[in-house]
């Protein structure tokens, strides 16, 4: 690999960069923040509200810290991802982030998106219990290249399953906007395959996402 | 009012009024797998209409340990007996 990295599960001291990552992934190659646009809320304040919810930490979703692994070089940061167990405690991880965000967002804002929210549903993936969900890819520019994205995606999935042992998970899942979808292909040099695809036909729904349609694709370890 | 059959007979109205549907049972093992629409987006309806109708307040701690209507019930019991 051109630039080595470790791996390691975030600290309290990486929830910036933690943000960051979320940040960066959910704009994907666009400048459109779907929290910031759904919710009515600047940048700034969605990265504060972030910051809140991953320092809560509520496992079984991706905005908790412990849900995030970072990559190193040397002292230097190269990237995050966020992996979770779906229904690691019974409760699915979107009522989570739906009980998160009642809690988070000021209820007039809430009450505001509960239209767009109803109109994006069809891209909210429906996820299998007991699967790992890998979330929140990221990796800083300078140190991006497919075989480091690949490893990460690998050791990241295997990394929770090995954490789990009495699981038995037999399957890892990751969803890519049409924009990212490259990288949903190029996870097939790792064992990933086309699962299912989500879209929306609403052109209205672009004012708040960068894209009409998600991919997931699907591992079986 | 603490009577958890009571309680769960007027979250049932919440419910039914919600999800639009009038024949919706609840019991005190129903989970969102087993009620039509209880998706995330309706659960955040649901549970603000559940806190206004009762008047009290879930935390986050709490609100995310619900595994199904009768931990919500046993809640609403226990806070409305404190109040």
């Amino acid at each position: 690999m051109r630039y080595p990295v470790t791996y390691r599960p975030a600290i309290p001291d990486d929830v910036d960069f933690c943000v960051e990552t979320i940040i960066r992934a959910e704009k994907g190659r666009s400048d459109i923040l779907p929290y910031a646009r759904i919710f009515g809320l600047t940048e700034e304040e969605i990265a504060a509200l972030l910051k809140e919810i991953l320092l809560e930490d509520i496992e079984g979703q991706e905005l908790a810290l412990s849900s995030f692994t970072i990559l190193m070089h040397n002292d230097e940061y190269a990237g995050a991802c966020g992996s979770f167990i779906e229904c690691i405690n019974g409760v699915s991880s979107n009522r989570l982030k739906s009980d998160i965000f009642r809690h988070y967002i000021p209820a007039a804002k809430l009450e505001a998106a509960l239209p767009v929210l109803q109109m994006l549903k069809p891209l909210n993936m429906v996820r299998e219990p007991h699967t790992v969900q890998l979330e929140s890819l990221y990796i800083i520019e300078k140190f991006r290249c497919m075989e480091l994205y690949l490893d990460m995606v690998r050791t990241i999935a295997e990394g929770r399953i090995a954490q789990y042992p009495e699981l038995n998970i037999k399957r890892s899942y990751a969803g890519f906007s049409e924009q990212n979808w490259f990288m949903g292909k190029a996870a097939a040099r790792i064992g990933y395959r086309f699962h299912s695809e989500l879209s929306i036909d609403n052109p209205e729904a672009l004012k708040y996402i960068s894209s009409l349609k998600r991919y997931v694709v699907m591992k079986q370890h | 009012m603490t009577n958890k059959n009571e309680i769960l007979s007027q979250v049932e109205m919440i419910y039914r009024r919600i999800l639009k549907n009038n024949e919706l049972v609840l019991t005190a093992e129903t989970t969102a797998h087993d009620v039509e629409g209880w998706d995330s987006l309706n659960h955040t309806i649901l549970m603000t209409e559940v806190q206004k109708h009762f008047q009290i307040k879930f935390s986050l701690k709490e609100i995310i340990k619900f595994r199904n209507i009768g931990d919500m019930v046993n809640l609403l019991s226990e806070k409305l007996s404190a109040n």
